[in-house]
């Protein structure tokens, strides 16, 4: 493989944003097969190109791998009778020197994000925070249906029954009704795909009301991963780069440089490593 | 310097003695493009110079194409050497991107200074573009495999405009395009996104174009034609979504004619609280897997918006439109051009005015406007002359004898009548033209007479 890699600095004024979305020297802009014949512009003095003829798959480095959130869970605690649970949330992603901690105005949206979810007890530590997830406020959340808190409010349910046993929760879902024959066959639709779409199963449909079963285990786990999936950021616009020895090197030697696998491997700084 | 355009061809620098074939793109002689116009490998030295419609380079021959400013072979490797502040450099850049197939996932990075005069623009010169519907000739990105929200072309920089090209995605969490976090002004135009192998039981949705609400503000997505992300099993996929994770507003998000067909969700508005200066207009979303329209917040400012399902926002008239092969060309194969019979999206639009009067086809609208990103226009004829055969003048039009064979030339003696026939064959649609028909005559020894028409 052939690696165009970038040989100068953009900055933003913003130091958040000149790290998610700043190219810096060393970086790498494309990975191309041996031979690749490259552009007129693509070298000096903007670019390197270091060709490492061992390696043939073009991700087998992650050269051009974005560092992102990684989020987890841990269960603290477990109230079968009430359908509760107590969870930690925090970033496994943070580095070497924790730059990138679950802390400050990044908690804060994952925080406002576990509200939509009916969260709560949210309390911030170290590197994320807890709160207290509960089945019954689940499924009576804004987040859970995917709509807004005015369209909820229009919404009633009735928790018919709950076993702390099974963990399995029977609930009836009122919706507003509509008129149109048309329109409550998508309502009919849609209300069907977010149940299924949390973990639950569909007992009864008698419009506008839908009864359904849930397992507090099944919407924690869809839970989990919503609240990964829409929260988890880039922290930085690359997680490795060329270090300067090697780019001054491949300057010196005209703006392209050969090298084994081990040199290339020896050359990457891991940001996260760091 | 008031702009500046560099080239993204699929080879880069012309290259001695290389075997190249039709429709490769190389930089020679001071930054000027050429286009393989027949397969070859090239001289031994030098390569095409100069701005012929056809130069010979040994065996492969080149058409020139324009002169740029700076020649790459991905657009994130044109996004990443050009990134400076355009404003200062008085810099409207436009990349253009040639015919080939670009798999490198591209950003702008946040590394650019714009404004309303000064930006990006990612397009393709006009013989590069597709005609409305997917062609594997012309410009085009595709994005196979990738992790969690894995994006092909992401905008940090305002005031982006993307136009003109084709996008393909198979990967099982991500998008097409996503607009960054306080990216503002941007337009998305004249695309065709499409997901291909996009399974319903994929862990994540795939999105087309994915704007974040709250942060992107006043970005317009317009005559764009998206079709086939599918992916539902958990979220569903969008083909363009004004996004909100976190519940916050919306200004000046708008969708308009564009056509989206067979996404789980076609055009949405998503956990958005306020919405101030959206817009819906003249979209025709089909064949959605749960809603063709979706907003899940307060309702946008609508109209002429047609849907296959009931959720179009203005009104039953609208809505339960699924006669999709009375609509289009081609849809089963993706060909969302309007028929000539059509009676639903055609001439049912509002007038949105410029800019958004340039249709998929890059054809001006005139007239009333059509609903969705196709305009349709009667198509034209190629008329070739094939023949001419004298008759006399010895019956009725359908009844004269013929003087001579076809194509033949006539003695006639003085003050004879004739008849003349000739054949015109036209391809296309000969109902679409209108002609007359007219001679002179040229006396023997002496000069053409004028024009005269023919009844």
């Amino acid at each position: 493989m052939e690696f165009l890699i970038r040989n100068f600095d953009s900055t933003h004024a913003d130091p958040d944003v000149d790290r998610i979305g700043c190219r810096k020297r060393g970086m790498c802009d494309a990975e191309m097969p041996d031979g690749h014949i490259w552009g007129s512009s693509e070298g000096l003095p903007k670019f390197v190109i270091i060709k490492c003829p061992e390696i043939s798959e073009r991700p087998e480095l992650e050269l051009r791998k974005i560092w992102r959130d990684n989020f987890d869970y841990e269960i603290v605690a477990t109230r079968p009778a009430q359908g509760e649970f107590d969870v930690r949330v925090f970033e496994t992603a943070q580095g070497l020197s924790s730059q990138n901690l679950m802390i400050g105005a990044k908690l804060t949206k994952v925080r406002d994000y576990l509200l939509q979810w009916g969260c709560s007890n949210f309390a911030a530590e170290s590197n994320g925070g807890s709160f207290t997830f509960a089945l019954w406020n689940a499924v009576r959340s804004p987040r859970f249906w995917e709509v807004s808190a005015s369209v909820l409010s229009s919404m009633s349910f009735t928790l018919n029954s709950y076993s702390g046993a099974t963990g399995i929760g029977n609930i009836t879902v009122t919706v507003p009704e509509e008129t149109e024959s048309e329109k409550i066959a998508q309502q009919i639709k849609w209300v069907n795909h977010k149940i299924t779409q949390n973990g639950g199963t569909v007992m009864e449909t008698a419009y506008p009301a839908f009864t359904f079963t849930i397992n507090r285990a099944d919407v924690l786990t869809k839970f989990r991963a919503d609240v990964k999936h829409r929260t988890e950021r880039t922290y930085m616009y690359q997680q490795h780069r060329i270090n300067s020895t090697v780019m001054d090197q491949a300057e010196d030697a005209g703006g392209v440089l050969e090298l084994t696998k081990a040199e290339l491997i020896a050359a990457m700084r891991n940001m996260a490593a760091e | 310097m008031a702009a500046k355009t560099v080239a993204v061809t699929n080879h880069g620098a012309w290259s001695a003695s290389h075997a190249y074939v039709l429709a490769d793109t190389v930089t020679n002689d001071t930054l000027k493009v050429y286009k393989c116009i027949t397969a070859g490998t090239s001289a031994g030295s030098g390569g095409p110079t100069g701005t012929g419609a056809d130069i010979t380079d040994g065996g492969a021959h080149w058409e020139y194409k324009e002169t740029v400013g700076a020649g790459y072979t991905t657009l994130n490797a044109a996004l990443s050497g050009e990134s400076a502040n355009l404003v200062t450099g008085t810099c409207l850049l436009t990349i253009n991107k040639y015919s080939f197939e670009d798999t490198t996932d591209a950003n702008t990075g946040a590394g650019y200074t714009v404004n309303s005069s000064y930006y990006i623009k990612i397009t393709s010169p006009t013989s590069e573009r597709h005609a409305g519907i997917w062609n594997t000739g012309k410009s085009r990105h595709k994005k196979t495999g990738g992790g969690t929200w894995a994006v092909m072309i992401s905008v940090q920089a305002a005031y982006t405009v993307v136009e003109w090209q084709q996008f393909e995605i198979n990967t099982p969490d991500g998008s097409v395009i996503a607009v960054g976090i306080a990216v503002t002004y941007c337009k998305f135009c004249n695309n065709i996104v499409r997901g291909v192998g996009l399974t319903t039981d994929m862990t994540f949705e795939v999105d087309a174009i994915v704007v974040y609400a709250g942060y992107a503000q006043n970005t317009v997505i317009y005559r764009n034609i998206i079709y086939d992300f599918t992916t539902y099993s958990s979220n569903p996929s969008f083909g363009a979504i004004a996004s909100s994770s976190y519940g916050t507003d919306a200004t000046g998000i708008c969708f308009l004619n564009n056509t989206v067909f067979n996404c789980a969700v076609g055009l949405s508005y998503h956990s958005t609280l306020t919405v101030t200066g959206c817009i819906e207009k003249n979209n025709y979303c089909g064949g959605a897997q749960y809603q063709d329209f979706y907003t899940s917040g307060p309702a946008v400012t609508t109209a002429k918006n047609i849907s296959s399902d009931a959720t179009s926002p203005d009104g039953a008239s609208y809505r339960g439109k699924t006669a999709y092969s009375s609509y289009f060309l081609d849809y089963a194969n993706r060909d969302f051009h309007l028929k000539s019979t059509d009676t639903v999206l055609k001439d049912a639009g509002d007038n949105l005015g410029s800019p958004y009067d340039i249709d998929i086809d890059g054809v001006a609208v005139t007239g009333t406007w059509d609903i969705g990103a196709d305009e349709y226009v009667a198509a034209g004829a190629i008329i070739e002359q094939e023949g001419f055969r004298f008759r006399n003048d010895d019956g009725s039009e359908s009844a004269a004898t013929w003087k001579a064979n076809q194509d033949t030339n006539i003695t006639l003696a003085a003050d004879t009548a004739f008849r003349l026939r000739f054949l015109l064959k036209a391809t296309g649609n000969p109902d679409s033209i209108d002609a007359q028909a007219e001679a002179r005559v040229k006396p023997s020894g002496g000069a053409f007479g004028a024009w005269e028409k023919i009844n």
